[in-house]
């Protein structure tokens, strides 16, 4: 903690505790007349009924691009090796599997991207075209209903 | 109730009977030292067993959990290579781990942290005594080394003597485990433990030899420990003791067989009805599966055994979420900022949450304003050259059922960076420390900047006339 790291905000956090006061400071007034003289079986069942935790304000800020969340393993599907090649040039590839399911499709692992089911290259935009998630789900349903 | 206690005394005898005279499997070592999964907010983070599992039938042990959890876990005994890690400590051509040990701690002479899983000096010490090997060795280096632990080997002649010889040079410290001053009691809670009375004869013994030592009142089981914790606290300073930890027993809602006949066992001594009904009401849910009550539930007890410390000019130590911000030094573990006698001793990181912690409470109770805290200057890595080590991370707990790409490539910074950016996540510094950090804008790196958020129980300690400057 340097410095600059540490600053006053003095008015916030008078504000911040008057908020908190009457409901906190009210339950463990409560809470300390009700154990007075009581059998820790009781006691246990006076905390069930009145300590609950407390609830944690939102978070409404801006957060970081990417979470461990957005950022998991997701499986890629592409049409051409070539779709690879260039997507291999933009992101960091870690695992390769190449595994060549239909004679088309590729198989890759791939890091930092978002939340993507599958997409292409078009050259006329020179960017991915994200396609739809669910397009291999869709597909399978089509088929059991012939 | 006499059906359970007998059924977990059983299995607990058991397991001890079978583990007499256990020994050593030599197919294999056990892997350490190694780096803590609490990293983010832990002052020693290079910890070590020397068995890969402990003798002792504690039933609450959150080792058993984790342990009974994995089904890579094996009974066999294994123990870790004593040669190797001389040649760690003493860059003698180190190899593996203990080199990659010896490039982040030991040439910096950092305390190792002994007793994270196991006890150093559990039944099987006496059985294989590799330990005893490894004590003499950090005895001829004088490597700072702090011990955690409530076996009785140490109570043996020899280790005794061993301890007796290198007590000048002061580089050894303790922590002594006990969870209720009553015998009786803990020979229900901890089958085939040394009863209390007898470990706080381990802390006299280690007082008067001029060691520095701690009284470990963890895990603090609500409705066990609270009774008698007056008269164990002024019996444990008797001992000798200069500084207290705490930390409140957690429930992992991932449960076995096992660990059903054991919760249940510990709601009867607790007085608790539905033991996982009673944690679910009452643990915040932003912390995930491992269950910790909450603030108002723990308040009465920290505030009894931080006044203790306050009075007697202990150090204080809390290593549960709440309340860490009440430490009275930067090490959750009560080890001293200062000591004068082996300044080694000190020398734990300072780049983690529970000193940013405290130094914000100081300088919101001595200028009453609030700290801001940034990732960067939380963790440093010119510091701390573990958390950039690839070498080192790959055996994290959350790189569980990631590909090798992503294992050996990952650092504890981009660990520590993930969990402080994911608000979702458990470790995240507002979860864990359930809003007593809350995120406030983002720095020009993309991550969080957190605020410091004084509770409501400060204003009213402080009125009570508390110290909460120290």
């Amino acid at each position: 903690m340097g410095g600059k790291s540490i600053y006053g905000d003095k008015m916030d956090i008078l504000k911040s505790i008057g908020k908190k006061k009457s409901k906190e400071f009210d339950v463990m007034k409560r809470f300390a007349k009700l154990i007075e003289g009581k059998t820790k079986e009781e006691i246990r069942k006076i905390e069930y009924s009145l300590l609950k935790p407390e609830t944690l304000p939102p978070y409404m800020g801006k957060t970081t691009a990417q979470t461990e969340h957005q950022k998991r393993t997701v499986a890629f599907t592409f049409k051409t090796q070539k779709d690879v090649q260039k997507l291999s040039s933009h992101f960091q590839v870690l695992t390769y599997q190449g595994n060549n399911l239909h004679k088309t499709d590729w198989l890759m692992e791939i890091v930092r991207l978002l939340d993507i089911g599958a997409m292409e290259w078009r050259e006329e935009t020179k960017s991915f075209h994200i396609l739809n998630k669910n397009l291999f789900k869709k597909k399978r349903k089509l088929k059991r209903r012939k | 109730m006499g059906k359970i206690s007998e059924e977990i005394k059983t299995e607990a005898l058991d397991f001890i009977k079978k583990n007499k005279g256990l020994k050593v499997d030599f197919d294999k070592h056990y892997s350490g030292p190694r780096i803590s999964s609490e990293f983010m907010d832990c002052s020693m983070p290079m910890t070590f067993d020397h068995y890969s599992h402990c003798s002792l039938g504690c039933t609450y042990c959150f080792a058993y959990m984790f342990k009974s959890n994995n089904p890579n876990f094996s009974e066999r005994l294994h123990s870790v290579d004593v040669k190797a890690i001389r040649k760690g400590i003493e860059n003698d051509n180190p190899g593996g781990r203990q080199k990659w040990m010896y490039e982040n701690f030991y040439k910096k002479r950092f305390l190792l942290h002994w007793g994270g899983m196991a006890d150093p000096f559990c039944n099987f010490e006496k059985t294989n005594g590799d330990g005893y090997k490894l004590l003499k060795i950090l005895g001829e280096n004088a490597y700072p080394t702090l011990f955690s632990f409530k076996g009785s080997c140490i109570f043996r002649p020899r280790y005794q003597k061993l301890f007796e010889k290198y007590a000048d040079q002061k580089n050894f410290a303790f922590q002594v485990s006990i969870i209720t001053g009553d015998d009786d009691l803990a020979r229900q809670v901890e089958i085939g433990v040394p009863i209390p009375s007898k470990r706080i004869k381990a802390i006299k013994m280690l007082s008067d030899m001029g060691y520095y030592t701690i009284l470990r009142l963890r895990p603090f089981i609500i409705g066990i420990t609270d009774i008698g914790l007056d008269e164990l606290l002024e019996k444990s300073l008797k001992a000798g003791i200069q500084g207290v930890s705490m930390e409140f027993f957690a429930m992992d809602s991932r449960v076995t067989k096992g660990m059903i006949k054991r919760y249940e066992w510990l709601a009867e001594l607790t007085g608790i009805d539905d033991i996982q009904k009673y944690f679910k009401q009452l643990s915040p849910k932003e912390r995930g599966g491992y269950l910790r009550l909450n603030r108002l539930v723990k308040e009465r007890f920290v505030k009894k055994v931080y006044q203790f410390c306050l009075r007697h000019n202990l150090t204080f130590g809390c290593s549960d979420p709440d309340f860490k911000e009440l430490n009275t030094s930067g090490s959750c573990c009560a080890m001293p900022d200062k000591y004068p006698d082996n300044p080694e001793l000190e020398n734990w990181t300072k780049n983690q949450l529970t000193y940013v912690l405290k130094k914000a409470r100081q300088y919101y109770h001595k200028k009453g304003m609030v700290a801001k805290i940034h990732f960067n200057d939380v963790f440093k890595p010119d510091e701390d050259t573990y958390i950039v080590d690839p070498r080192l991370a790959n055996d994290h707990v959350s790189m569980v059922a990631k590909n090798a790409g992503r294992r050996f490539n990952v650092t504890y910074l981009d660990i520590a960076r993930d969990t402080w950016n994911n608000l979702r996540s458990p470790g995240n510094p507002r979860n864990y420390f359930h809003g007593k950090m809350l995120p406030y804008m983002l720095d020009p790196n993309g991550d969080l900047i957190f605020k410091y958020n004084p509770s409501e129980y400060e204003e009213r300690w402080v009125k009570e006339g508390i110290n909460l400057k120290r």
